[in-house]
């Protein structure tokens, strides 16, 4: 279990949703001692509410590239551009 | 004077090298006729090409083929790219063919062609070299011009898809002469990106539609070599839905618009909620049937404990208990039942020896009141003395009035005679002798 748990928050949506497949099959291959499974099933659910939330706030970002790759200019608008 | 006498071998490998350190016999379109063609049975193909009074010999090998759109016969006039060198195992000079074209086509696109045959020889275009693009990418790097409805429609359509994602814009003319350098200028700058400040999943390099010769920059070798070397998988996305460009054959992935290439490199949100349903679901109904089974499971050892279970001796040996707790209050009440008559038996006996119950007969007891003792005899008292006659319901206070022998005589000396129990039958007629048992006298 070690390693697992911690870092929930920074997973891509793809690592938390590759996770929460995986999870899932884990549980589904079956084998798993009960507590493990109820386990696997939590870190489940989590990963899946987590996966709901990502898609519930997400908010497309752009960002510019600056100086020849060395900068990033956060919270590039079209809008702003067009004015 | 001496005479240099060579091999056949020395002369040929001589020959060969003249033609292929030869840069313009190493890259050139000839024109010309097709005459005595032959197709092996491995697919090549073999010509010569003729122009008036001159043929030269021509291969056109199968691996070369892919991209003909021409029926190759005698008698056609076609133009054709390739490579002049020496085929030494028949002595002959030879024109390797790797494209051909229909004669009349315009320079822009013999240029284009000779470059994209030239490019897929060096492996440029390998299928095998063709990247994956991930499902779910976190940043995508797009280089595009920052003005006109590129740059707007991909945003658009990225951000209705799949808004997880961030854009890094890397902002580049895409038209023009300095469009090719710029745009692998922005190639390596994202690129540096990825490696510097934040991975990139792939960049898109988009344009919208054109002309052939406004699409030029895009079949451009230095622009086409700068995506071959891109460390980060790039999709090419020039507005051309029928004509593809060298950056095309290039990219890890061609897509036909901008906007086809901001759908083709992310996934769909709504799937994405689609596919979460399922999985949540999935996982529940998978705990679920894990409890359910372990439920089963218990429920089974249950009964089977129970088969072994003490509840059935312990019930048999508790009816014992209350079996013999049972008989031991029946033989306790046996036994009190027969104490209870043996002791109204006594009573009864005793209550027959009662001198009560002789008083109840009719019988009375003299007592002498001053004593309290059983006056027996005539001779215990004397005329005038009070005496106490004791009956079944009470006493008599009497006086004596004289006192007789039992034949009527007068005493001599008094104290002498034995007592006399007197009768007073009167009482024992006036209630029974004895009460039958059970009831209770009502006076």
């Amino acid at each position: 279990m070690d390693g697992e748990q911690p870092g929930m928050e920074n997973l891509s949506f793809e690592q938390a949703f590759q996770r929460l497949q995986a999870t899932i099959a884990a549980l589904e291959e079956g084998g798993l001692p009960l507590d493990e499974s109820i386990e696997r099933f939590e870190e489940g659910m989590r990963l899946a509410n987590l996966c709901t939330s990502m898609i519930d706030q997400a908010e497309l970002k752009v960002s510019r590239l600056l100086a020849g790759g060395e900068e990033l200019q956060d919270g590039f608008s079209l809008e702003a551009r067009d004015s | 004077m001496s005479v240099q006498v060579y091999e056949v071998g020395q002369v040929t490998d001589y020959i060969k090298q003249l033609l292929e350190y030869d840069e313009a016999m190493g890259d050139l379109w000839i024109h010309g006729e097709i005459t005595s063609l032959s197709r092996s049975p491995s697919g090549h193909i073999y010509f010569s090409l003729k122009d008036g009074q001159t043929q030269l010999k021509c291969a056109f090998f199968k691996s070369s083929q892919r991209r003909i759109a021409l029926d190759l016969r005698n008698g056609l006039s076609i133009l054709a790219h390739g490579r002049v060198s020496f085929y030494e195992s028949q002595g002959s000079l030879q024109f390797y063919v790797d494209t051909v074209q229909p004669e009349g086509v315009g320079q822009l696109y013999l240029e284009f062609e000779a470059l994209r045959a030239r490019l897929e020889a060096e492996g440029l275009f390998a299928p095998e070299r063709k990247r994956p693009l991930p499902t779910y990418p976190v940043r995508i790097g797009l280089v595009t011009s920052i003005t006109g409805a590129v740059v707007h429609d991909f945003l658009t359509v990225v951000g209705r898809r799949y808004p997880l994602v961030e854009i890094v814009l890397c902002p580049s003319s895409v038209q023009g002469d300095g469009a090719p350098a710029e745009m692998a200028a922005s190639l390596a700058a994202l690129n540096r990106c990825h490696q510097e400040l934040r991975p990139l999943d792939l960049i898109v390099v988009a344009r919208g539609g054109g002309s052939m010769e406004d699409l030029a920059s895009f079949n451009n070798e230095g622009l086409a070599r700068a995506i071959f070397a891109s460390g980060v998988p790039v999709v090419s996305a020039v507005g051309h839905e029928t004509d593809y460009t060298i950056a095309d054959f290039v990219a890890d992935l061609r897509a036909p618009t901008p906007s086809a290439a901001a759908e083709m490199v992310t996934p769909n949100l709504n799937e994405c909620r689609m596919q979460l349903a399922n999985l949540r679901s999935r996982l529940i109904r998978q705990m679920q049937d894990r409890l359910d089974s372990h439920r089963t499971i218990l429920e089974r050892m249950a009964t089977r404990m129970e088969r072994y279970s003490p509840s059935a001796e312990i019930e048999d040996r508790r009816r014992g208990i209350e079996e013999l707790i049972g008989r031991a209050h029946q033989s306790l009440a046996h036994r009190l039942r027969i104490n209870r008559e043996q002791l109204n038996g006594s009573v009864l006996r005793l209550e027959a020896l009662s001198p009560l119950r002789i008083l109840e007969r009719g019988y009375c007891l003299c007592l002498d009141p001053a004593t309290g003792r059983l006056v027996r005899s005539r001779l215990d008292v004397e005329e005038g003395d009070g005496i106490q006659l004791r009956v079944a319901d009470g006493r008599i206070d009497s006086v004596v009035v004289g006192t007789r022998g039992p034949n009527g005589e007068r005493p001599e000396n008094g104290r002498q005679q034995p007592a006399t129990l007197i009768q007073f039958p009167g009482l024992g007629t006036r209630r029974p002798a004895r009460l039958p048992a059970g009831t209770e006298v009502q006076e």
